[in-house]
Order: structure tokens, then C-alpha cells, then sequence
């Protein structure tokens, strides 16, 4: 909250306090003497008040010191609130305001606790507002952290090249220049690009969509210099316009998953991923054998299908739709997004 | 000497590579390669080859279970991209492994260890069998059956053979290497210089071996086994 409204709420309230009990005066029976007497009361508050807000609170009830806090609070609550009765009844008489009758010893006793129980409301207030406002401070920098820190993350993932993957694929392409020398050089020059689009055209928040489909052509390619000739892998795009814009590395994470879940060496494998755009909608279809692995085979750490709705969220909110499971023969894997562009 | 050898891979390049590397290599015997430990199995435990290249990271079954099924004649050379698998490999009694990519020299530092392992456990059988070595002395060599062993004294680069006959035999060689050599516990080391050919033992004296006026010490280091060895023929 800006300062000054804080300074002009206090003024308001004070200002209400002191002068509220004049409106209750027949109109022009107000003298001097009573005006400061009704004004012994709200002063005795405001010093509570003040106490507890600049001092006890922040520093003693915060920090944990409850007992001084308390200990604090009772003493000058009661002091005062004695102090108070017998200062109004001096009052009055150095005020020469007429006083109805001599007090009885209940009565008195009854008055200051009164005095005593508005000066501890008056602590209580003072406490409360002090704690929501350092309440709502913490929440606001706590949302603030939690916002930094998820902004952090996806801007780590996006740049994240799977370590793993680039590892096997050079150890591959070493292989590779010892059997066939020609499609060593294809393959360096794949992953070269491949390199240069997820740490290059991947710090732009849109790419074209021909650019990331080409990236994706890349990492198949290269994915499949690992595979045996029998895996049936297949990449088929109809695209109307290849200038659209589209967020980067959003299916890459789920290629890789395709890969890692959908390859076997002893049963028949397959993966099949779809590209449409029509000017309106992306389509984007991955299929594959279905293969769980087993938890030892650590090879293809994807991305988490979690940081996929989050990129998705991000980038197209409530404007895609996902669908993706096991087929009903347990054979097929199929994962499909849906972007309205 | 030729050995026999297979490799597993589910990459068929990171296969094709060791393939090349082990048809260049005169010395070995390629008899299969697979692209999974499962489609080997059959074929390596019916008819096991002498060394294995095998991938540590396959799906369905890996190379750190596939080591612990094989028969235990089959040497294990892992392959492996990632080199905190190397400690573990070790436990299931890996003779070596190899950091992907590999290079030819790795390969033949590997299929070496192999060789240097193979030649020692043929020798260690062929002692076992007939009986008798044949030591190296002067550019001749000399018979030396295992019966007529007393003891055999270690010294520096030298060791000598004490026989039954009183005769001393010395040869260029280890005591630790000629340990291993030797069929155990019929000989077992009892000091940092002497290994002492049990059965030939007459005499126990306050935990030292009597020979004669030679007295053979035994170490705190190798107690455990020859007190396990005196314990098993002793009469109580």
C-alpha cells in the first residue's frame, strides 16, 4: 500500500475518534474544557494503539517474544486504564464540569475495567492489522518467487537437450565412420541442425512451422541410424502453409517418448508420427508399438508428459486439446494434439 | 590361439563397429552377433564362446543380468556409454569395459586382458592336470613336478623352488604371480616370501612349519586360510 494513503487512513480514523463524540453534544453546548475532556480517552487509546503497532507487534510478537509482548501489553493496558479513570475524574474537577454524583466503589471498579477493555481493543487492533498486513506482504512475495521460479524452469526445459541423446547419437555416428562414410557425414550434418534449431531458433517464442518440422525430420533420422531395418518408422506432413507460426520443441518430448517406449528388439516395432495444418488447426498424431520398459534402461530420459501441459498451457491456453492413451489390445500407443492456430 | 566370441548390441552400428574391429583382429572367432540378450541366451549358454562383448543398456533385459546368467567360462567384456555402470560390471566378474565410442586401441587393450586372462586359467588347468612345470633357468628349462615340492622361497625378482631332495631350483619370476599359478590350498603362502606346499608340511611348531632345521613363519596376513587348512586335517 502507498505510503501516504496509509498516513491519511490513520488521520481518518483518529479524526473519527476524537470528533465522533462531539456530534453526540447538543449543538453549541461545547466548551473548550469539554472537548479536551471527551479527548483524554482516544488519546490514552492512541498510545496503545501506536504501541502496538510500531513496536511490540513487529518486533516482540513476531519475532516470537509472546510473553513480553503480552506482559508489555497487560501492564499498559492496566496502568493506563486506572491512570485514565483517575485522570477524568480530576478532570472534571479541574474542568469544573459537573459531576452527576460521587461513585460508589463498583461503579468505579466497572469504569475502569471499561477504560481497560477499550485500551486492549484498542491493542487488538492494532495487532491484527500489523499481522494481515505482513500476512499479505509474505503471500504477494511468495507468488512472486513461485511465478520466477516456474518461468525459470520452462525456460531451462526448452533449451534442455537430452544429454543422453546426444551421447548415444555421437557414439552411433563414430560407428558410423567406420562403416559408411557417407551417411556418417548425413548424419553429422543432421545433428549439426539439429543442434543449431534447439539453441538458436528455440530463443524465439514462435517459429515456422516448416523450421520445426524439420527438426523434428532430424531427430527421426538420427534416431533411426541407432534402430534396426525391421523397426517401421514413418513421418508424413500435409502442411498448407509452412510460414505458420508455432511454439518450439512442443512435440519433441513426446517423439522421444514414442522412441523410448516403442521400440522392441525381439517383437515387431513401430512409429508413426502425422503432421496436419489447414490454415485453422494443427494436428499432430504419434503412434507406437506399445513396449514398457523396464526401470533399469535409462537411455532416453524424455521431458515428463507434466512440462508438455505446462509448455501447452503457456503457449496456447484452453486453445488445444490432447488426447493420448493405450489402445484397447495394449498394442498401440497413440498421442494426439490439437492446436487451433 | 584363437578365441571364441560373440557380441550383443541393440544398436545395430555400435554392433557393426565391433563386428569390423573383430574380423580385423586375426586371433578371434566372431561366432554371432545379437541385437538383444534375450535372442542370445539360447545360443551362448548350449554353445558358450570364450569372450562376450556385451551392451550394458538393452531394453527388456540388460547386460548386468544378462552377465549373471552366463555360464562362468564365458568371459565378459562390457560396452557401455556411461561409465557408472563400470563398478558394477566389476561384481559380476567383468574382465574389462569399454567406453563407447570405441576406438580400435581400446578394443585391443580389451581383447588382450583376455588373452593374458585366458593363457592363465589354460596354465593353471594344465598345472593341475599333469602335474609338473616346466621353469625357465638360464635359457633352458626344467621340469619341476608339484610333488616334489617342499616349499618355494620368494626373494626380490627370484624365487626358489626347494624340493624334497634337498635341490634348489631359482627362477626369474614373482611369488605373487606364481601363487596364482599354483593349485590351491595344496600350496598356499604363509609369508610374503614363502608359499608352502601343504601336504609336505611334517611339523607344526608354535604356529611356524617345520623343515628340517627351516623354520617357515606364518604371517598375520595370511593366517585365516592355512589355520583353515590345519583345522580341516587336523584329528580332534
Amino acid at each position: 500500500m502507498n505510503k501516504r494513503l496509509v498516513v491519511l487512513l490513520h488521520v481518518a480514523m483518529w479524526s473519527i475518534m476524537f470528533l465522533g463524540p462531539v456530534s453526540f453534544l447538543r449543538s453549541g453546548s461545547m466548551t473548550m474544557a469539554q472537548f479536551l475532556l471527551f479527548s483524554v480517552s482516544p488519546l490514552f487509546m492512541m498510545v496503545v494503539f501506536y504501541m502496538n503497532y510500531l513496536w511490540l507487534t513487529p518486533r516482540c510478537f513476531v519475532r516470537g517474544k509472546h510473553r513480553y509482548y503480552l506482559l508489555w501489553n497487560v501492564l499498559m493496558v492496566v496502568c493506563l486504564g486506572v491512570f485514565l479513570h483517575y485522570s477524568m475524574v480530576i478532570a472534571h474537577d479541574v474542568f469544573d464540569v459537573p459531576v452527576p454524583r460521587r461513585l460508589t466503589k463498583l461503579e468505579t471498579v466497572s469504569y475502569i475495567m471499561h477504560d481497560i477493555f477499550t485500551l486492549a481493543v484498542s491493542a487488538a487492533v492494532a495487532t491484527g492489522i500489523v499481522l494481515a498486513l505482513r500476512w499479505q506482504h509474505n503471500e504477494e512475495a511468495r507468488l512472486a518467487a513461485e511465478a520466477a521460479k516456474t518461468e525459470a524452469e520452462l525456460k531451462n526445459l526448452r533449451s534442455q537437450i537430452n544429454p543422453h541423446f546426444l551421447l548415444n547419437t555421437l557414439n552411433n555416428i563414430y560407428a558410423l565412420t567406420a562403416i559408411d562414410q557417407t551417411k556418417a557425414q548425413e548424419a553429422i550434418q543432421q545433428l549439426s541442425k539439429l543442434l543449431r534449431h534447439m539453441l538458436y531458433d528455440n530463443q524465439e517464442p514462435y517459429v515456422a512451422l516448416q523450421d520445426e518440422i524439420q527438426f523434428l525430420e532430424n531427430y527421426v533420422s538420427l534416431m533411426k541410424i541407432r534402430l534396426s531395418q525391421d523397426v517401421d518408422v514413418t513421418f508424413v506432413k500435409n502442411v498448407r502453409d509452412p510460414y505458420q507460426k508455432v511454439a518450439p520443441l512442443l512435440f519433441i518430448s513426446l517423439v522421444e517418448n514414442a522412441f523410448k517406449h516403442g521400440i522392441s528388439p525381439t517383437e515387431h516395432s513401430f512409429v508413426h508420427i502425422t503432421m496436419l495444418e489447414d490454415g485453422a488447426q494443427l494436428r499432430v498424431t504419434i503412434e507406437n508399438s506399445y513396449h514398457p520398459k523396464t526401470e533399469l534402461d535409462r537411455s532416453g530420459h524424455g521431458i515428463g508428459l507434466n512440462q508438455v501441459r505446462q509448455r501447452l498451457d503457456l503457449a496456447y491456453p484452453s486453445r488445444y486439446n490432447w488426447q493420448k492413451g493405450v489402445s484397447e489390445d495394449g498394442k498401440t500407443y497413440t498421442s494426439q494434439i490439437t492446436i487451433i492456430l | 590361439m584363437t578365441i571364441t566370441c560373440a557380441i550383443i548390441d541393440d544398436e545395430p552400428l555400435a554392433a557393426g563397429l565391433l563386428e569390423s574391429y573383430a574380423k580385423k583382429t586375426p586371433y578371434l572367432d566372431l561366432k554371432g552377433i545379437y541385437n538383444s540378450a534375450i535372442l542370445a541366451m539360447k545360443d551362448l549358454r548350449d554353445d558358450p564362446v570364450q569372450l562376450l562383448f556385451l551392451d550394458v543398456q538393452m531394453p527388456e533385459l540388460s547386460g548386468l543380468e544378462f552377465a549373471k546368467i552366463l555360464p562362468r567360462t564365458t568371459m565378459v567384456i562390457f560396452t557401455t556409454a556411461f561409465p557408472q555402470y563400470a563398478i558394477e560390471g566389476y561384481k559380476v566378474n567383468a574382465i574389462d569395459y569399454l567406453l563407447k565410442p570405441i576406438s580400435y586401441e581400446d578394443f585391443m587393450r580389451s581383447v588382450d586382458k583376455a588373452l593374458e586372462w585366458l593363457s592363465l586359467s589354460m596354465k593353471q588347468d594344465a598345472y593341475k592336470r599333469d602335474r609338473f612345470m616346466l621353469v625357465k633357468i638360464d635359457y633352458k628349462l626344467q621340469r619341476i613336478s608339484l610333488d616334489d615340492i617342499l616349499y618355494v622361497e620368494g626373494d626380490k625378482d627370484y624365487v626358489s623352488f626347494v624340493m624334497k631332495n634337498g635341490e634348489k631350483v631359482s627362477t626369474m619370476m614373482s611369488l605373487k604371480k606364481l601363487e596364482y599359478f599354483l593349485p590351491k590350498p595344496e600350496f598356499l603362502r604363509t609369508h610374503r616370501s614363502y608359499i608352502v606346499h601343504m601336504p609336505e608340511a611334517q611339523l607344526i611348531d608354535r604356529f611356524r612349519i617345520v623343515f628340517g632345521d627351516v623354520y617357515i613363519p606364518i604371517s598375520e596376513h595370511y593366517k585365516m586360510a592355512v589355520e583353515d587348512f590345519l583345522d580341516q586335517h587336523t584329528l580332534a
